[in-house]
């Protein structure tokens, strides 16, 4: 192998990055062989001491696998792999809408076993946002999946027939009583409740794994502590009853809120945007900025979504607002604070 | 992997933020001071180096710019910033009490010697 073809071979391995970065990154190796070209310790000949800047290289596929575990060029595809399955899932929620209600377990079992093929396929991409992201968003709706079973946490169910987000999906209250708070099969109640506790486990393994990396811990806690802060919030200020409670377990998954039909699409826009950046962005400080940019968007959500006088009083609604930027914020704090931080290549 | 290698791996960002401690290089001499400052112990390729580099680079301990010299490529030097510093400081620190205590338990005792006797 001569150096050109070790470039050409290295500029393939590279095809993911952007052109201006791709170029950068050739560059820097062109001037490594032309330093060792140069160098009188590699040989007398120019040939010999070429052939030895090439042996102390690795190959090209090394160099360029471990350039790419760095700056995750194709950041992208994973975003997509996020954002375009919640695009699909907008699209068969407002199908359902019109269609027969017995169609709703065929959707059940298939988000579920979407959400956790979507699961393996960040793993397999050794993508931590693209994991924790469908984690998350299987794991909070497999509690309000439950929840509204009333076969987890809570003894029974508020219905309000006239809210068109617990209707979207059936045709009458009627069924809903039926299909979802009795017509769940024991064993699919279980399967779930597996399925969760795996979620629950690779989630805390990705913390523990990531635990000097604060952006990814935000991220990952984002919405656990939202969920507890759900819960929490209208307990400790009000002592709320288990019907607050439901309200809480059924509006917290940030992700998952962006497909419901009723936010006002500005925030949700701004939450894409925030989020395609987070995945995108190679600069640590501009992925700081998309996160706290996130947390606000899914704060806003939540808060235009939960914004009801008769259940939450001024003050818990601009906690639940403020309670995802709050935790981005502190994330960003610690990390900057960190007296010594650890040199560590994953 | 074996123990030494993955020993060696985990000791690629204090080595090179050792060696970028008293000035700033570019990729191609930082291998040849690590091979000179252990006398050929530590080679490192450049397919383990150039990532290491830049993750140091994301993670602020290191910063980069390019330079132009007449005739020739311009070349990508690294330097450590005032972050890396700490960082290196406090990683020799531990580095240091691990090493000295890992010889202090691996010296022989006696104590098989005298108890076979």
């Amino acid at each position: 192998m001569t150096p050109d073809e070790y470039l050409r071979s290295l500029k393939d391995q590279l095809n993911a990055f952007p052109p201006r970065e791709r170029a950068e990154l050739l560059e820097e190796i062109a001037s490594h062989f032309e330093s060792g070209e140069e160098d009188p310790h590699m040989g007398r000949e120019p040939e010999e001491r070429r052939q030895k800047t090439l042996a102390e290289m690795g190959s090209p596929e090394q160099l360029g696998q471990g350039l790419k575990k760095v700056h995750h060029p194709d950041g992208w595809i994973d975003y997509l792999l996020v954002i375009g399955p919640i695009l699909l899932d907008m699209a068969v929620v407002y199908s359902l809408h019109l269609a027969d209600p017995a169609g709703s377990q065929a959707f059940r079992i298939g988000f579920g076993l979407a959400c956790l093929c979507l699961v393996l396929i960040g793993l397999r991409r050794h993508s931590n946002l693209l994991v924790l992201t469908w984690i998350e968003i299987f794991a909070t709706w497999v509690i309000s999946l439950l929840a509204s079973l009333g076969q987890f946490l809570v003894p029974k169910v508020i219905l309000d027939p006239a809210d068109l987000r617990y209707t979207m999906v059936f045709t009458s209250p009627d069924a809903l009583q039926v299909r979802w708070f009795r017509g769940l099969p024991a064993g699919e109640g279980i399967f779930w409740l597996i399925m969760f506790a795996g979620a629950i486990y690779l989630l805390g393994w990705i913390i523990w794994r990531n635990r000097r990396d604060w952006l990814i811990v935000s991220y990952a806690l984002l919405e656990l502590i939202a969920l507890a802060g759900s819960y929490a919030v209208p307990l400790l200020l009000h002592q709320a009853g288990w019907d607050k409670m439901i309200e809480g377990v059924k509006f917290r998954s940030f992700p998952a809120m962006m497909v419901w039909m009723d936010l006002p699409i500005l925030f949700t826009l701004l939450g894409f945007v925030m989020w395609g950046m987070l995945f995108i962005a190679y600069k640590r400080p501009l992925r700081w900025a998309a996160l706290a940019g996130y947390a606000l968007s899914a704060g806003l959500q939540a808060g235009v979504y939960m914004y009801r006088p008769s259940v939450y009083a001024l003050p818990e609604y601009f906690q639940l607002l403020l309670l995802p930027l709050a935790i981005v914020v502190v994330g960003w704090s610690l990390e900057r604070s960190k007296k010594r931080p650890s040199p560590v290549i994953a | 992997m074996s123990q030494l290698q993955q020993l060696r791996k985990g000791s690629t960002p204090l080595l090179i933020l050792s060696v970028l401690a008293d000035e700033k290089m570019y990729g191609y001499q930082i291998m040849r001071e690590l091979e000179q400052r252990s006398e050929g112990y530590f080679t490192m390729t450049a397919a383990l180096l150039y990532p290491a580099l830049h993750q140091l680079e994301k993670d602020g301990l290191l910063e980069s710019e390019w330079e132009e010299s007449p005739g020739k490529r311009r070349r990508k030097y690294y330097s450590i910033t005032n972050q890396g510093k700490k960082a290196l400081a406090g990683t020799r620190a531990d580095w240091q009490t691990f090493m000295t205590n890992l010889f202090k338990t691996l010296q022989p005792t006696g104590k098989v010697k005298e108890d076979s006797l």
